[in-house]
């Protein structure tokens, strides 16, 4: 599915969290918004999500404008997973799950034999099938993000949003989970601070700063130096590891005419002094 | 055990769950028509009803039956379908306050509905609907005051109780400056006793009544069980999963003041039976709506039926308003999920 934003804002109390946001996502696609914290990600993936109404602006599946669609058909084009939801259910995981097989549901059935095989699948592709009896709030962090990722994925929408959804995971269930949406036939929009994930696993970047679009592109054509250097204010270098994927190597700022790293007595000079890096791969176990 | 070890007894115990609750209630409706003043035997029961029934049995003096037919059956009928609207009424409210909680009672919203009944009586339009209808305006406002003072704070628990608690002293206060404004002594004495919560004066155009709005507000929320389950993660995640949150809120704000409304003009207010109900409800039959909701009906019409016999009799002849004994449940019940959650 199509995924379109023409020019979105959205005000809160006076304040513009998005000004002017305009992206195309192809059918299929995987999505990467990146930018600094209160750049306005979590923002634009809710008013992509129907959950809020742009000030000015639309907002497009395949050419129809989402404010035509009601909450229950939205629910079948687009799932959303927020980040943190702190709440104390007493749930359980396989009932979570299963929340998402409501746009599918009559109000006064249970659920149908196809949606327990949905949950079921679910679960099992985000490795928490052992958990599926357990309470919800016995869970840990990344099990719980687990169990919500499952839940938009039992949607089985043409479109998920992400709202930092490798937060609290380890490093192998994130990369399991970046792998499994990168390979989904779904258009994929997540929100991400991991700039090598976003570069490894993103057809293409859309980087936020202010609430504004600065650049879009793949990862090589946003990531330049320069320009992450004035959004994120660190130094970073897109490089490629010896089996040909890319990552970002960081360093701060040691530039003193920088705003903020000016403001601190510049660090040794930064030589080619080589920094240990670790490149983090899923391949060798297999 | 193995999951599907624990299915199995998952699945048993709710499949054993209905026909015991339907059994509970039918077994207390019978026992506590017969507990009380007068000597009631459950022979004398089958008789007023096979009297009614048309069939050919020998009637009862008519003093007993009146007792039987008139005060006792209309009276146990009334508890039940007052508990099952207050038990249903607290599930719906602490999953759409996201707060344990939360009950009609202790958010204030059954003092708005006392004060607007009161208000009706007062002005002397006598009639069920009118007192039904000032007590709806008083919940509905009760519940505007507490969203309004809630407003910017989220629905932290001790926040929405406290807030509760405020909202509810003000119509309390309200209720007695317009008790003491209309003056008259024995308005006031009737009033205040049915504001403790009584079933005394239950008769049977006011319990049919009752059970129509009661059962239909049953059927809405039990529409909405899913989106109920959905909103316990929040409005974001139940708008995604496609629950259409404003609609549900509000329908939802709606019923539960009718709900509270219907039961404080029938007996006055009694506290508690949202809050002990759904809880020991969920201990049994899980938290999913779809059977927490009817289970929590069931359960609460038999507590109130069980509560109103013992305030029969347990002073006898003197009667004990009823919610004096579902405050005395209540109020440990409500400690403990406090301290459970470590906020005492």
């Amino acid at each position: 599915m199509r995924v379109q934003a023409d020019r979105l804002s959205w005000t809160a109390n006076g304040k513009r969290i998005l000004r002017g946001v305009t992206i195309d996502v192809r059918p299929g696609e995987t999505l990467g918004v990146i930018g600094p914290n209160g750049s306005g990600k979590s923002t634009l993936l809710r008013c992509l999500a129907g959950l809020r109404v742009p000030s000015a602006g639309t907002v497009r599946f395949d050419g129809a404008d989402i404010t035509r669609f009601t909450p229950r058909q939205l629910a079948r084009k687009v799932a959303f997973v927020e980040q943190d939801a702190h709440v104390a259910s007493e749930l359980r995981v396989a009932d979570v799950v299963a929340l998402g097989r409501t746009p599918y549901r009559s109000p006064w059935r249970g659920l149908r034999e196809e949606d327990h095989a949905v949950v079921a699948e679910e679960l099992a592709r985000m490795d928490i099938s052992h958990l599926r009896d357990r309470p919800w709030r016995s869970l840990s962090g990344g099990e719980r993000q687990r169990a919500h990722i499952a839940r938009g994925l039992a949607q089985r929408t043409p479109c998920l949003l992400l709202d930092e959804p490798a937060n609290h995971l380890d490093i192998r269930h994130q990369l399991d989970l970046l792998t499994t949406l990168a390979a989904s036939p779904a258009t994929v929009l997540i929100a991400v601070h991991d700039l090598t994930l976003a570069a490894r696993f993103c057809d293409r970047l859309a980087l936020l700063a202010g609430g504004e679009i600065v650049a879009t592109g793949t990862p090589a054509e946003v990531l330049t130096p320069d320009r992450v250097r004035s959004v994120f204010a660190v130094d970073a270098r897109l490089e490629t590891d010896r089996r040909g994927h890319p990552f970002v190597s960081l360093h701060p700022l040691t530039d003193p005419a920088h705003p903020i790293a000016g403001s601190r007595p510049s660090p040794a000079p930064a030589t080619e002094q080589p920094s240990p890096v670790l490149t983090v791969d899923q391949g060798e176990l297999a | 055990m193995s999951t599907a070890n624990r299915l199995v007894v998952r699945v048993g115990r709710t499949g054993a769950l209905g026909p015991a609750a339907v059994v509970a209630l039918v077994a207390s409706l019978a026992a506590c028509v017969v507990i009380g003043a007068g000597d009631v035997t459950y022979g004398h029961v089958a008789t007023v009803l096979g009297t009614r029934l048309g069939l050919p049995v020998e009637p009862l003096p008519p003093l007993t039956d009146s007792l039987i037919w008139q005060l006792r059956i209309p009276r146990v009928l009334l508890a039940a379908v007052v508990g099952a609207a207050l038990a249903v009424c607290g599930a719906v409210l602490q999953a759409l306050t996201r707060n344990a909680l939360a009950d009609p009672y202790l958010l204030g919203v059954s003092s708005g509905a006392s004060t607007g009944a009161v208000v009706v009586a007062v002005s002397g339009v006598g009639s069920t609907i009118g007192l039904t209808a000032g007590a709806l305006a008083g919940a509905l406002t009760a519940f505007g005051l507490l969203l309004l003072l809630l407003r910017r704070s989220g629905l932290d628990s001790l926040r929405v109780v406290l807030t509760g608690v405020v909202v509810g002293q003000l119509f309390t206060a309200l209720t007695s400056l317009v008790l003491m404004a209309s003056g008259d002594a024995d308005t006031t004495r009737s009033v205040t006793y049915w504001l403790l919560g009584s079933l005394s004066s239950a008769r049977w155009d006011g319990v049919v009544g009752c059970a129509v709005v009661t059962v239909l507000a049953l059927v809405v929320c039990r529409y909405y069980a899913v989106s109920l389950d959905a909103l316990g993660f929040g409005a974001d995640t139940a708008a995604s999963v496609g629950v259409d949150v404003r609609r549900t809120r509000l329908v939802l704000l709606v019923v539960t003041s009718l709900l509270t409304a219907v039961a404080v003009s029938a007996v006055g207010a009694i506290g508690f039976v949202g809050l002990i109900v759904p809880h020991g409800v969920r201990f049994l039959a899980g938290p999913l709506h779809r059977t927490l909701l009817p289970y929590s009906a069931v359960a609460g019409a038999v507590f109130l039926v069980w509560a109103d016999a013992l305030a029969r009799v347990l002073l006898a002849p003197q009667e004990v308003p009823v919610g004096v004994f579902t405050a005395l449940a209540g109020v440990p019940l409500f400690l403990l999920i406090l301290k459970r959650r470590g906020e005492l």
